[in-house]
Order: C-alpha cells, then sequence, then structure tokens
C-alpha cells in the first residue's frame, strides 16, 4: 500500500492542479490580507464598539468559509478521476494486473490524496488564523481542534469522491459529488435561517441535507470552535449569516461523519474489488 | 513440462453477450504461445480475463500452477496490455522504478535492471524524460519494459508491436525469441500473422468467443489442407460431388483446388476422380501458411454456426 501512498503523493505534487491551486491560494490569501488591513484601518478609526466586536469575527469566519469552499474544491478535483480516469484510459491494466490487492490500490491512493489536502487544508486554515492575529491582534479558541475539523472536511471528500470514482464514470462522478456539495451548502444556509426564524421545517431541511452529504456541518463545527460563543454577548450578531454558527452542531453529527467515511470507503474498496476493467 | 497457463471451461460473458466462452486452454511453460483471431473475437478478453482485470462468469484456470488471480502468481508475470497507456508525468526510469517496487524487485538491483531494460527497448537516452514526450511506439517499449522489470516466468504481450515502426516490430520479436530461449513463457496476442508464425510454437485460434483450433503450427498445418489437382475429364456431377467432400473449391480448366479440413480426406478425394472415370495427372498437396490457415479456421466454424 505504501507504494501508492507515495505515488499518489507524488501524482498530486507534479499535476497542474496543484500548481494552479497553490497560485490562487496566493492571491486569495493575499485579497484577504489586503481586505483585513483596511477593515482595521477603518476600525481603528471608528467608534463603534459593536462594529469593532462583530466585523473581525465576521471576517475570520468568511474566511474560513472561502477557504473550505478552495480546500473542498481542491479535494475532489484531486479525487474525481482518481480510479474511473485510469480505467477509462487504461493506465489502471497493467497495475491491477500486478502483485498487489485492489484493496491496497484503493487505500493507498485515498491515503496518498488525503495527505496532500490535509497539508493543503492545515496550510490554509493557519494562513487566514495568522493574518487575522497579526493584522487585527484577534485570537481564536481552540485552534487545534478546529484544526483537526477542518482538516476532516478535504479527507472526508476524497473518501466519497473516491468511492463515486470506483462506481461511476468521471464526469458523472464529479458531477453528482459537487452537486451534493452545493446541496449540503445551500442545506446549511438554510439550516441557519431555519435556527433564527424557528422555523422548524426549515431546520428540519437543513438536518436532512447535512445528512445527505454532512460537509456544512463539518464548517459550521470549525466556526463553532474558533469563535467563541459561549462567552460572548454578542454571539448572536457574530454568527448572524451564512458564514456563522447560530448553534453548534451536534458531536454525534461528526460522528455521523466518520461512520459515512468509512462506509464510503467499504463501498469503494467493494466496488473496485469487483469491478471489471 | 509444467504447464504456465491451464483452463478448463473458462468463460467470461459480457451482458451484450459478447466475451470468450468454454475456453480450455493448456500453456506449456517456456513455449512461445499465439492467439489468433479477427477483431472482436475475443482474445484481449482472455488474456484480460487471464491477468485478473476481468472476472470470470464461469470455469477455472491456473497461472503458474496457482488459481487465476492469486497474487503470488502475478509476482511472476509481466503484461503488456492492448491499450497501453502510463501515467504521463513520470519519467520512464520512474515508472519502471514503480513497476518495479510494484512487484517487490530487491531495491539493490532496479538501478541496475532499469539501466538494462531502457537499453534493450532502446531507448536508453530517454529515461529521463517525460512519457508525456514519448511517441506512441515509444510508449509500447516503455511498456513492454515495464512488463520485463520483475524478470517475469510469464510474460502476456497484447498486440505488443501494434504502434511499431517495423524496426521496433523486428527488434520485438528477437526480444520475444531471447526470452523464449531464456526459459520464459510468451503468450502472444496478435492479429500479425507473420509475427506470431515466427515466434511461436503454439498456436490458438479464436473466432466469436471460441477456440476454433489449438496446437503447434505443424499440427495444425496437417489439420487442414489445400490440394491442387490437375484432372482431364472432369464434368459437373464430379465437382459437385468433390464439393460436397471440400469446404471450399475452384476450378480453373483442367486444374481444381479443393480446401479440405482433414488430410485423410485426400484418399477419398482420388477415389472420386478416379470412379468418375476422369484421368487424374497430378495431385499436389499445397504447403499453406498460416494466413490461409487461419482463414480456412475461421471459414469452417462460420459454416459450422
Amino acid at each position: 500500500m505504501g507504494v501508492f501512498i507515495w505515488i499518489s503523493v507524488k501524482e498530486m505534487l507534479r499535476k497542474r492542479l496543484f500548481i494552479i491551486t497553490i497560485i490562487v491560494t496566493g492571491l486569495y490569501l493575499a485579497l484577504y490580507g489586503t481586505t483585513l488591513q483596511y477593515a482595521q484601518n477603518s476600525l481603528a478609526a471608528s467608534e463603534n464598539v459593536v462594529l469593532k466586536a462583530v466585523l473581525v469575527p465576521q471576517i475570520l469566519t468568511a474566511g474560513l468559509y472561502f477557504s473550505s469552499l478552495l480546500v473542498a474544491v481542491f479535494a475532489i478535483f484531486a479525487t474525481v478521476a482518481m480510479i474511473s480516469g485510469e480505467i477509462e484510459s487504461g493506465i489502471i491494466h497493467t497495475i491491477v494486473s500486478g502483485p498487489i490487492s485492489r484493496t491496497q490500490i484503493v487505500l493507498g491512493k485515498f491515503g496518498g490524496v488525503s495527505i496532500v489536502v490535509a497539508l493543503y487544508a492545515v496550510a490554509l486554515f493557519s494562513g487566514i488564523v495568522m493574518l487575522v492575529r497579526f493584522l487585527t491582534g484577534q485570537g481564536i479558541q481552540a485552534y487545534w481542534s478546529g484544526l483537526a475539523t477542518f482538516t476532516l472536511l478535504p479527507i472526508f471528500l476524497v473518501g466519497v469522491t473516491i468511492a463515486g470514482s470506483t462506481i461511476l464514470p468521471t464526469t458523472a462522478n464529479g458531477i453528482t459529488i459537487f452537486t451534493l456539495y452545493a446541496l449540503s451548502l445551500i442545506g446549511g444556509v438554510v439550516e441557519q435561517i431555519g435556527t433564527i426564524t424557528e422555523n422548524s421545517t426549515l431546520l428540519n431541511m437543513g438536518i436532512l441535507s447535512s445528512l445527505v452529504m454532512p460537509v456544512d456541518s463539518i464548517y459550521r463545527l470549525v466556526t463553532s470552535l474558533v469563535i467563541d460563543v459561549e462567552n460572548n454577548p454578542l454571539a448572536g450578531l457574530i454568527m448572524i449569516g451564512p458564514f456563522g454558527a447560530q448553534t453548534m452542531p451536534s458531536p454525534w453529527m461528526m460522528l455521523y461523519t466518520l461512520i459515512y467515511l468509512l462506509i464510503a470507503l467499504t463501498a469503494a474498496v467493494v466496488a473496485f474489488k469487483y469491478r471489471d476493467i | 513440462m509444467g504447464m504456465a497457463i491451464e483452463t478448463q471451461g473458462l468463460t467470461k460473458r459480457y451482458r451484450s453477450g459478447t466475451g470468450c466462452f468454454n475456453i480450455n486452454l493448456r500453456v506449456p511453460q517456456g513455449s512461445a504461445f499465439g492467439l489468433l483471431g479477427a477483431n472482436g473475437a475475443g482474445k484481449s478478453t482472455l488474456v484480460k480475463t487471464l491477468v485478473g482485470l476481468l472476472k470470470p462468469t464461469s470455469g477455472t484456470g491456473t497461472i503458474l500452477g496457482q488459481p487465476l488471480g492469486n497474487l503470488s502468481a502475478r509476482q511472476k508475470i509481466g503484461y503488456l496490455p492492448e491499450n497501453f497507456r502510463y501515467q504521463a508525468w513520470m519519467t520512464g526510469r520512474e515508472l519502471l522504478r514503480f513497476h518495479a517496487k510494484l512487484h517487490q524487485v530487491d531495491s539493490k538491483v532496479v538501478d541496475k535492471r532499469i539501466c538494462e531494460l531502457l537499453k534493450l527497448v532502446k531507448l536508453g537516452g530517454w529515461g529521463d524524460r517525460c512519457i508525456a514526450s514519448y511517441s506512441k511506439g515509444m510508449q509500447q517499449r516503455i511498456g513492454l519494459a515495464a512488463a520485463l522489470i520483475a524478470d517475469p516466468q510469464l510474460i502476456f504481450l497484447d498486440e505488443p508491436t501494434s504502434a511499431m515502426d517495423p524496426v521496433g516490430r523486428r527488434e520485438t520479436r528477437e526480444l520475444i525469441l531471447k526470452l523464449k530461449e531464456a526459459g520464459k513463457t510468451v503468450f502472444l496476442n496478435s492479429h500479425l500473422l507473420g509475427e506470431v508464425e515466427t515466434v511461436c510454437d503454439q498456436v490458438a485460434v479464436m473466432n466469436s468467443g471460441q477456440l476454433v483450433a489449438m496446437g503447434s503450427l505443424s499440427q495444425l498445418r496437417g489439420l487442414q489442407a489445400v490440394v491442387d489437382l490437375q484432372v482431364v475429364g472432369l464434368t459437373s456431377q464430379l465437382l459437385a460431388e468433390l464439393a460436397e467432400v471440400a469446404i471450399g473449391v475452384t476450378q480453373e480448366g483442367k486444374r481444381v483446388t479443393l480446401h479440405l479440413t482433414d488430410r485423410a480426406l485426400i484418399p477419398q478425394v482420388v477415389q472420386l476422380v478416379v470412379g468418375s472415370g476422369a484421368h487424374l495427372y497430378e495431385l499436389i498437396p499445397r504447403s499453406r501458411d498460416l494466413e490461409e490457415l487461419f482463414l480456412d479456421l475461421i471459414q469452417k466454424k462460420e459454416m459450422e454456426g
């Protein structure tokens, strides 16, 4: 299996997708830092105490939200053709006929891609947090658990996408995963609105979408972990809007996410094991 | 001598109804075995089933004494697929190193082995260039090297010269002969009859997913015969009687050419001609090349079907 982890990491680092992602991420962080600097300059001149208390955490959650989007897109694009693309091109023929089980191939590729997307997630999360810290002086609570949860997001998507890649053709897999991801984001916003308006129908719709694809719940948990909502009287204001979390997702949701990932990987292994190539 | 490949009733049926059916194959170790057949005959399906890419619908088989799909047997096989494609982002050397790791080749000998193979497939100066920059023929050559990296006992070559120029084809034929000399078993899947005729000592012919003949070239040649006759007094009735014995009859004046399913039918032909009152001046059994043999076998099978 080690050979597939090694080769997947190497492949990821050599691909144009990685270089483009690094360039886009650099531009994104530069834009984010510039915005933050200008906002901080304006806040320094302002006497509005509420604005001072709310704006920086809001910018932080916005940064984490868009970072989660970047990380998710990178994870999906990096994995969408991981198995199906190699079957379609024929690259897999000489690999599968070798003295290695198909289970090791799937898990090795999952491991290799997960390492790269996890490192990317760590870099992006830390980049956002450090920019906020250095430019505004605003710290965050629960850095490590926030980082670990944020890193789970792309790993989860890699697992689900690789499962799709063993069953569906590349294009169909890409469309399916992106649709599910969009559903999860929309469901997350619906759940936020449901919480604010205390509308149980909207709330249940959001919960249902989280069960179908729990990535938004992972993001909301990250937000809840890094922003101190328990002891902040302005928590409601800070967390209002599409980037906040009106309530902290249940810890059971994380367990559900891990079980979901495990089932996706099992499905990937079984589907690939019995697939004709 | 043990069998490198042995199958009993091996069948792979696709949903479309095509595939390969009831294949009973015996390939001795150390031989070069040629699998012939027209496009769509089921050759690649059979090879893919043997190397573990396809799961058999029914039947059994062994590779080097181990059941199909056994990992320790796969350790000893090399495979160059028909639709060969390799990781374009790798260099040739990296690809070979990857396949060496896959086959757990001793790391102490890997570098030496890679250099030898690059030289063998005439890619000595290309080892450190990306495969993306290789021509189709060069990709097939590096694929051949990858198939040989673990010094396999059994090598499956599926249309191994399809992208090569005439020089490359000749070199590949020479390489197959060298492998045979070294005691390796080569399973050559090709529709290039000349290629098979030159290097293989055992041949099987497939048509519509089934094996229609198998044996050494001399055995297969003996199976069927083309006979040229010179007959004086040839009548239409005699021609009709000959047509019943032969699978093909052509006439040009006094000369008649018969395609027989079996050499054993030649005495019957003589009896028919002599019995009809015609005079038989000449009967020459023709030595047929593999192409004629192949076409006859396919034609015979289609007539039976």
